[in-house]
């Protein structure tokens, strides 16, 4: 079974995606921030990772840039998910190792296709 | 709405533009005709239908048309036929044009996403191969407001982020007020006309590539033959259609007209036969 982390601390955004990943299959991981989110990665390294920008502790570009020079950590799909939308803001998300990102809010069509856009599904 | 009024409208569309309304939602119909009904000034869906039997008529039936045939496609759909018109029939065109533009037809060009997604396929092509080839767009719709709304290049928040890359979106659109807008270089590259592919018949002008997707599965079937047929005679001599994946299969109406091209799926050529029949 794949599995996927979700870092954000919005429980209620957490369980939208939870309940389109177990829809699809996925062992589903929930964190609130980028600290639990590469402390869960060091302890084992999920398929996906659908991953907020501001969250409290460590924000989820400094999470992004600190798990790609992880051992293993370029494996997992990283989709951000995130309220910025300023073109230059997700070229950085990009540039720093993401495979695609969605602007909030967003609905389970988007979800779906970034995920199938990226393999995920 | 009761299966009487359903019957008129779907009488309607079909008489002005072959296609058979889909009738097993009725909410759905009665919903789209409340839009049109808020548009024309009119208290219910039930007032405009009235107001069909009036000498309204005639300007009400084409509002009512469009209203109740609109239809949104995503960016990209249906990807890996769109893989083989970049990787294989957009260099293959490129190469046999020379100087000339390749010309593309959207022939149902919906509320824009097809046309620009092609703009941004010929871009990535042209960037792939080092530039150097041209590409001329012709969007087409039945629906007039369509359109308009697709000429701005401006698609929701939302539209936008339906079947395009984050990449893609970034390197073609830039946000503005009331969603993303296509880069002026895209944008440059489409012209627009309004095309009843039911009664209109083929212009003077032929294309390279005609992409028509989503709409002949909708026609009656008495009137896809002509459509067909309308189509392949606005294939230049060696230019390829596309359908959507599966609209050709099994189509007898295709078969005078429309070989398909062995090894890719959707993509079809003008039959030669066909060609002297044409002469």
């Amino acid at each position: 079974m794949k599995s996927c982390l979700i870092a954000d601390d919005s429980p209620v955004v957490r369980l939208m995606i939870r309940r389109l990943l177990e829809a699809a299959g996925y062992h589903v991981r929930e964190v609130p921030d980028g600290a639990q989110a590469l402390a869960a990665c060091q302890k084992d390294m999920p398929d996906v990772i659908l991953l907020d920008w501001r969250m409290p502790v460590m924000n989820g570009l400094e999470f992004l840039i600190r798990l790609r020079r992880l051992p293993g950590g370029g494996g997992p799909c990283v989709i951000f998910c995130s309220v910025e939308s300023d073109p230059g803001m997700i070229g950085r998300a990009l540039a720093s190792g993401a495979n695609e990102y969605v602007m909030k809010p967003f609905d389970r069509e988007i979800l779906a296709g970034k995920l199938s856009l990226v393999g995920a599904v | 709405m009761t299966p009487g009024k359903l019957e008129i409208v779907a009488r309607l569309c079909l008489m002005r533009t072959g296609r058979r309304l889909d009738t097993s939602v009725p909410e759905r119909a009665a919903a789209r005709l409340g839009i049109v009904a808020r548009r024309e000034g009119y208290g219910s869906v039930d007032d405009l239908l009235l107001a069909l039997r009036t000498s309204e008529a005639e300007r009400l039936a084409w509002p009512v048309v469009e209203g109740l045939t609109a239809f949104e496609r995503g960016f990209m759909e249906d990807p890996k036929v769109l893989k083989q018109v970049a990787r294989r029939i957009l260099p293959h065109l490129a190469g046999i044009k020379g100087d000339n533009p390749v010309r593309i037809w959207c022939a149902a060009a919906g509320s824009g996403q097809d046309p620009y997604s092609l703009a941004i396929l010929a871009q990535e092509a042209a960037a792939r191969m080092g530039g150097g080839f041209q590409v001329e767009i012709y969007a087409s719709d039945l629906s007039v407001k369509g359109i308009e709304r697709a000429r701005t290049g401006i698609f929701s928040h939302f539209e936008i982020q339906k079947g395009l890359s984050a990449r893609q979106m970034i390197d073609h659109f830039q946000p503005v007020e009331g969603g993303w807008q296509a880069s002026s270089s895209l944008r440059d590259m489409i012209r627009w006309r309004r095309v009843n592919l039911f009664s209109d018949t083929p212009g003077s002008m032929r294309f390279d590539l005609v992409v028509c997707r989503g709409i002949l599965p909708q026609m009656a079937a008495h009137v896809r033959p002509t459509a067909v047929v309308n189509l392949a005679l606005s294939l230049a001599e060696d230019g390829f259609l596309v359908l959507g994946r599966w609209e050709g299969e099994g189509e007898a109406d295709l078969a005078p007209a429309l070989l398909p091209l062995p090894g890719l799926d959707g993509i079809y050529t003008r039959n030669p036969a066909f060609r002297t029949l044409e002469v």
